[in-house]
């Protein structure tokens, strides 16, 4: 046998092995125990075996593998067939068992998940050709279905309403109107040839006789409004005023009550053009013109929009029942930060950490959570970060001191794996900060002498890299101790030095194993004491301890999130060796 | 009539309005089916008879990520809300539970009222037949539609009334005011962006749809609850996810 065929035979036996040892450290069940579909779990009992597969009639499978690699349980995409919906990483089993088509493909391999635009009146969604067909039914709209935009920005600023106007309708000598585009004013003339639209050309007249609609004669009049005197219908002017789905402004009605321009109180009785043509409003205090009572030109992105003004607090409009309320918040610990009230639209962070603890890492005490916090529609939303700091918020300025805020991944992870302080302080990869003074890394010595790390200077010496942002840390569980262990600095001897004796000394008698005149501290910070394993300088020492211990998380004594507890000291983060353990 | 013949009579009048009262709270119902059978229209008998019973469907299945019956669920405010999409590993996407949710609601609706509608058709049938109607009902189908707005029960049951006339029904059509069909379709583009990318933006859906909140919230264990209130219509649907957890301390 060859030497080849020998190695290659070694290489499978070790991958079957592999597999083998994998396998047994995990199972992909179809079903688990407590309904979730597709699951690795190591404990195959969590796999359901008791209850059938009602789509098969066979009891739900598990195989000694990742989930990936099944038949069962390989994700991919379901299609809606009538909603025209398209779901990726989707298994077979969860796509079919509520009747989806499933398909061993990515969306974008698929002809029926192809996105494109949909215009549904003056409106436009990027989506599927089936969605297309099911939103325009659903809407009693015609199909329009573009395949060639391919860029929902390019689809969304393609929707254009059609021009409106006055749909004067001629019965009996009788003059009325309703305010339609075109399309659905001839729309209405077709329907009223064909007698489909009497029942509405009825109720436009107040009667139910529908024997006379060939009499009915209809001309759209593009730009006009239907309380333009020119027209000569029953609907005049000054109507009241309405809100409008899916619009923010107050609109004016006519008094049929159709829709006439936006709100503007010095035009409403003024027999100028404003209630003849369709046209922009002009009254405008460039803020949204929130709890005006004379403007009704609200604007969402400026903070206000329509409604009654009798369900808010807002003072009642000149007239009509409409007004742009406001919707900026109300937050008693913004004010009190930045001096204004939040607008709508801002996010800022928040923090659990209570009010009255205040020191520099406050907001990462063990137990405090970070919030984004939202103000929108003039309410307050509060949205946590992951919990443990494993997400932080972050908080900036856009256009001028407006807040944005949002919670970013804190990367600490690699912070005390760091020997450079180049590499410690490289933002793009992690969130770390460099404490020179004392090393968490240990030489692997009898002693576990600090690990000299190299900084930007080139120099060795005692430092450490550890998290910009604190972390959580289940310092009560096993993985916490193991995390916590870290901030542990070992333990340290304190000798006292006479007037000629020296710091290099001390160490030298101790490395040489040999007896040292050196006696013990009694005070473990008299001015004057040493601390072993090596670190000469006592002072900087203890002061990289105190700041490094709790940067590593949630670890030793600490004040909490409350403001319960103590703050650590030196003490609480040094175990005192005695002379023995030499 | 003296003082103590007032008192007599007040006291009298006060316990027959809280007999009243008690009678009303006791038999309610019965009260209430009585206030149906003088309905002269099927439709409308129908419309009062199942409308409490599909709003309550609803309304449980809002508050439990669509499934009368959550199997996999996480406990919030003593609510058992379905993860609709779930991993329960840690820094891993979710796996879509429930990629067909609306015609999973509708079939959640149309179980849960079936014995309802059952009862209704017979209260229906004796109802008329006390008018003196002759009544047939020929069994049909439950359909429920999520629509814009609305939802739409609709009973293909074949119903005949004969009284001299005979009126004939060939499906009954009950309608109810919920825009639960915007809350699924929102719901599905959130899983779908918790599928892909573990994550989402709720100020990108408030943006889009206004009136629309987008509640997030963060729980134990890597689980987020979403919770979307349509504001003018005052509909609420929630439901859980468990996508790129992160471990504590990790």
């Amino acid at each position: 046998m060859s030497k080849k065929v020998l190695t290659f035979g070694f290489i499978f036996l070790l991958i079957l092995l592999i597999c083998f040892v994998n396998a047994q450290n995990s199972y992909c069940c179809e079903k688990t125990t407590y309904g979730a579909y597709c699951q690795p779990e190591t404990d195959v009992s969590k796999c359901s075996t008791a209850v059938k597969n009602p789509n098969t009639g066979e009891t739900y499978q598990k195989a000694a593998t990742s989930c990936e690699s099944t038949s069962y349980c390989k994700l991919g995409t379901c299609v809606n067939v009538n909603e025209g919906l398209c779901l990726e990483n989707t298994p077979q089993i969860t796509c079919e068992k509520d009747g989806g088509n499933w398909y061993d493909k990515d969306s974008d391999e698929l002809p029926q998940c192809q996105l494109g635009c949909c215009l549904l009146g003056n409106q436009a969604a990027f989506v599927t050709q089936n969605r297309c067909k099911s939103l325009s039914s659903l809407y009693g709209l015609e199909t329009i279905f573009r395949n060639d935009i391919v860029n929902e920005f390019v689809c969304i600023a393609s929707a254009t309403s059609d021009a409106k106007g006055a749909c004067v309708i001629e019965k009996d000598g009788e003059r009325t109107c309703k305010l339609l585009t075109k399309r659905e004013c001839q729309a209405l003339e077709r329907n009223s040839e064909s007698d489909s639209g009497g029942g509405f050309i009825n109720d436009l007249f107040g009667n139910s006789n529908s024997d006379s609609l060939s009499e009915l004669n209809i001309e759209f009049h593009e730009g006009y409004l239907c309380s333009a005197d020119e027209l000569a219908t029953n609907c005049g002017p000054r109507g009241g005023t309405t809100c409008v789905e899916y619009e923010d402004k107050v609109y004016f009605l006519d008094t049929c009550g159709n829709l006439a321009n936006v709100y503007d109180y010095s035009r409403m009785n003024e027999d100028d053009d404003y209630w003849t043509y369709i046209q922009e409003p002009a009254c405008n205090d460039g803020l949204g013109n929130t709890e005006s009572r004379e403007c009704g030109n609200c604007d969402y992105y400026s903070g206000s929009t329509c409604k009654a003004y009798r369900e808010t607090n807002a003072p009642a409009p000149k007239y009509g029942d409409y007004t742009c309320i406001d919707l900026d918040c109300k937050d008693d610990a913004f004010n009190a930060k930045y001096g204004r009230q939040p607008q709508h639209g801002e996010s800022w962070c928040s923090y659990t950490t209570d009010k009255n603890v205040r020191e520099e890492l406050e907001n990462y005490l063990p137990g405090a959570e970070h919030y984004k916090v939202t103000c929108w529609e003039g309410e307050i939303i509060p949205e946590a970060c992951d919990p443990g700091r494993a997400t932080i918020c972050n908080e900036t300025n856009i256009i001028g001191d407006f807040k944005y805020a949002s919670c970013i991944s804190n990367r600490w992870q690699q912070c005390v794996d760091q020997e450079t302080e180049e590499t410690c302080l490289d933002s793009e990869a992690r969130d770390c900060i460099w404490i020179e003074g004392y090393s968490v890394l240990k030489n692997d010595d009898e002693y576990t002498t600090e690990k000299q790390l190299e900084n930007n200077n080139e120099e060795e010496v005692r430092a450490s890299c550890v998290p910009k942002y604190p972390p959580a840390a289940l310092f009560w569980e096993e993985s916490g101790v193991l995390q916590c262990g870290f901030s542990s600095s070992g333990w340290v001897l304190f000798y006292e030095y006479g007037l000629f004796q020296t710091a290099e000394g001390l160490e030298e008698d101790i490395e040489s194993g040999g007896e040292t005149p050196y006696k013990k501290c009694k005070k473990a910070d008299s001015a004057n004491c040493h601390v072993l394993p090596g670190a000469p300088d006592y002072n900087k020492f203890k002061n990289a301890v105190t700041n490094v211990c709790p940067s590593l998380g949630d670890c030793g004594t600490s004040i909490n999130y409350l403001g319960i507890g103590e703050k650590g000291t030196f003490d609480d983060y040094v175990d005192y060796g005695d002379i023995e353990k030499q | 009539m003296g003082k103590r013949g007032q008192v007599t009579i007040f006291i009298i009048i006060g316990i027959v309005i809280v007999a009243i009262g008690i009678l009303i709270y006791v038999f309610y119902p019965k009260i209430q089916s009585l206030v149906r059978s003088d309905s002269n229209n099927p439709v409308a008998f129908m419309q009062t008879c199942l409308e409490d019973e599909i709003e309550d469907t609803v309304e449980i299945l809002s508050l439990q990520g669509g499934s009368i019956n959550p199997e996999n669920y996480y406990l919030y405010k003593d609510n058992k809300i379905e993860y609709l999409c779930y991993t329960n590993e840690y820094y891993r996407t979710c796996v879509v539970q429930q990629p067909m949710l609306k015609s999973h609601i509708e079939s959640e609706i149309e179980t849960q009222i079936s014995p309802v509608v059952d009862a209704c058709f017979e209260d229906l049938k004796s109802s008329f037949e006390n008018k003196g109607y002759d009544v047939n009902i020929q069994e049909g189908e439950i359909v429920v539609e999520l629509l814009p707005e609305n939802i739409v029960t609709t009973l293909t049951h074949k119903i005949s009334l004969t009284k001299g006339d005979t009126e004939r029904y060939d499906s009954l059509r009950i309608i109810l005011g919920n825009n639960l069909y915007m809350l699924v379709s929102i719901t599905n583009s959130i899983i779908d962006w918790e599928a892909s990318y573990g994550d989402v933006d709720p100020i990108t859906y408030m943006s889009y749809y206004h009136g629309l909140k987008v509640e997030k919230l963060n729980q134990e264990e890597g689980s987020t609850v979403y919770l979307l209130t349509d504001k003018d219509a005052k509909n609420k649907f929630q439901f859980a996810s468990r996508s790129v957890a992160w471990p504590i301390g990790y």
